[in-house]
């Protein structure tokens, strides 16, 4: 062994065994300490892109910058926000689910037929709407994990099957007159703050912590980059893609119990199409749609962007068909920025 | 001290009999072999020689269709990867199995998480521990937080094999270690394999690499079409014998 670098641990010396090579760079194994090139987050380009739009909006409306208006976005995008964030479980395993909405309409009109036609209490009505959409999570997670269909098809037949089903449910016709802990759910505020709002702030808080900080989030993220790698490395693949469809099923269901008491109206025709509306948002906010990337504050902050691009159209008086183009077009710009960032940071690496 | 000795000399795993196929193909042809403890065992042999099959059926990748695995002495009844590697015994892929998303102090963990009460992850600690282990293995790492991805081949190659040497109690398998590697990253992994057999553990390492083979092994084991055809110490043979028995020659 040829003597080299002076930090050579005595004794060891395992840097020196090829001879006539230069020695690496001095130990910096670890180091805690970040470098001043932090990677910006995930849903760096949603955030900069609401900023954006909302000085923007500032300048050409009154009406934008009120307190009133910024809570009605809030509560205008929290059954969006919940959504995205169950979609984001599912992306997060290079997986997809259309059938959100479907899920989410489902949900809202098997409420609004158990409490109001056949007047259930509201916590018995609650319990076996969610029990439903923990099946719908269940056939969806199973067929994708366990026989290995592709979620694309498999929650594309989904949509079909529980939005009918929804229609069937009622016959097309919605129900009104929910019960008042559903409707206060949808419509009231707390210190000021919408209920729907809290309730997705509450959503995404938790959901973020438990994708960054639990075993479970490590497996997901993990299944994402590459499955048979942590297959290999242990980590129980087949139950975690279940769970992960489960949540999205779940969160899609409390997403349509919070939009039936908004509307004080439950039917199969709720957020007819809203799944794309979904998939933008987490996309937007970041989430990778290969999995592996991604974070819950990424969906909200993609819900929050397309919420306030809206809210501008409508305060602007802008058709709602513009809407749905520049949702289209800041779609594709948010990923293309995101692209672009992440191309940058490799650079500098 | 009789049984002291014995248990130091019983193999960390040991193979008696194995046939596998494949169809109508023998990949392993009746292997009989044992890996001692504390040493570097090569397994070598030409394309299709059933080296690879030998590997994966002690990772428990494969299941062998006749003959037993022992480890450490004792029949192995269950052949999931997840068992394998609770036994002792780690294995370094030929792609790695890392994933490329997660940072290099996540993938050490990847699956063996430790956590704090209620299922929170203990990232603190494990932060530490990987710090430790690679400055241990004098792995250099630009940060614990950088993603796999971003390393070069031979950065993650040695955190596949700095992950192997801390969870491994008995054995690493590792299948072409530095088949796609340049020069000083090649050498990195050599004396990785050293440390691992200075702490104790035992390495078996296919390779096609025979200079390497010499500089690092203790026993240089020779398969051909599904056999083991031969079984030499490393010191008492030469390039051009084992090269031979490779071959067929002799």
């Amino acid at each position: 062994m040829t003597p080299a670098t002076p930090q050579q641990t005595p004794g060891r010396g395992l840097r020196a065994s090829a001879p006539g090579l230069p020695s690496e760079p001095a130990d910096e194994v670890g180091s805690a300490r970040r470098s001043w090139r932090v990677e910006p987050p995930d849903w760096f380009a949603a955030v900069a892109g609401a900023i954006l739009v909302a000085v923007v909006l500032t300048f050409l409306s009154d009406a934008f910058l009120t307190t009133n208006n910024l809570t009605n976005v809030l509560a205008q995008t929290a059954v969006l926000t919940i959504l995205a964030t169950g979609q984001c479980f599912v992306l997060l395993t290079a997986g997809i689910d259309l059938s959100v909405s479907a899920t989410m309409a489902f949900a809202g009109t098997m409420l609004g037929m158990l409490t109001v036609t056949y007047e259930w209490p509201v916590i018995l009505g609650l319990a076996v709407t969610f029990a439903g959409g923990l099946v719908i999570g269940l056939i969806n997670g199973v067929l994708v994990a366990r026989f290995a269909l592709p979620a694309f098809i498999v929650t594309l037949g989904g949509l079909l099957v529980w939005r009918g089903l929804a229609l069937q449910m009622v016959g097309g016709i919605n129900t009104t007159g929910l019960p008042d802990f559903v409707t206060w759910l949808g419509q009231e505020d707390v210190l000021g703050v919408p209920a729907p709002a809290l309730v997705a702030l509450a959503v995404v808080a938790v959901s973020a912590l438990v994708v960054s900080r639990t075993r479970f989030g490590v497996g997901l993220r993990a299944i994402g980059g590459s499955a048979s790698a942590a297959q290999r490395s242990g980590v129980p693949v087949l139950r975690y893609k279940v769970m992960a469809y489960v949540i999205c099923s779940l969160l899609a269901t409390l997403g349509g119990i919070v939009l039936v008491g908004r509307l004080d109206s439950a039917g199969g025709s709720l957020g007819t199409g809203m799944e794309l509306m979904v998939i933008s948002a987490a996309a937007i906010g970041g989430v990778s749609l290969f999995g592996g990337s991604g974070s819950p504050w990424g969906a909200f902050f993609g819900a929050i962007l397309i919420g306030i691009i809206q809210n501008g159209l409508n305060l602007l008086g802008t058709s709602a068909f513009v809407q749905q183009i520049a949702t289209g077009v800041i779609l594709v710009l948010a990923v293309a920025v995101d692209q672009g960032r992440r191309r940058l940071a490799r650079r500098w690496a | 001290m009789t049984t002291t000795q014995t248990q130091q000399d019983t193999p960390v795993v040991e193979l008696k009999e194995v046939t596998k196929r494949y169809g109508g193909i023998t990949a392993v042809n009746g292997v009989s072999l044992a890996v001692p403890p504390r040493s570097v065992v090569a397994l070598v042999g030409d394309n299709g020689a059933g080296k690879s099959t030998i590997s994966k059926i002690i990772a428990g990748a494969e299941h062998p269709d006749a003959g037993e695995v022992l480890v450490g002495g004792e029949t192995r009844a269950s052949i999931d990867p997840t068992d394998v590697r609770k036994s002792g015994i780690e294995v370094v892929y030929q792609d790695l199995a890392l994933a490329p998303n997660l940072d290099v102090a996540t993938n050490l963990f990847l699956g063996r998480e430790r956590v704090k009460a209620f299922g929170w992850l203990d990232r603190a600690s494990m932060r530490k521990e990987a710090k430790e282990l690679l400055g241990q293995l004098d792995v250099y790492v630009p940060s614990l937080t950088t993603k796999v991805e971003r390393l070069s081949g031979g950065q993650r190659q040695a955190i596949a094999i700095a992950r192997a040497t801390h969870w491994a109690k008995s054995l690493v398998v590792m299948d072409e270690p530095t088949a796609a590697l340049g020069l000083r990253e090649t050498a990195k992994v050599e004396e990785l394999i050293l440390t691992l057999r200075e702490q104790g553990k035992s390495v078996l390492v296919v390779s096609h690499n025979l200079e390497q083979v010499f500089r690092l092994s203790d026993q240089i084991l020779v398969m051909r079409r599904g056999n083991l055809v031969a079984d030499f110490q490393t010191q008492q043979t030469t390039t051009d014998t084992v090269v031979k028995t490779i071959t067929g020659v002799i």
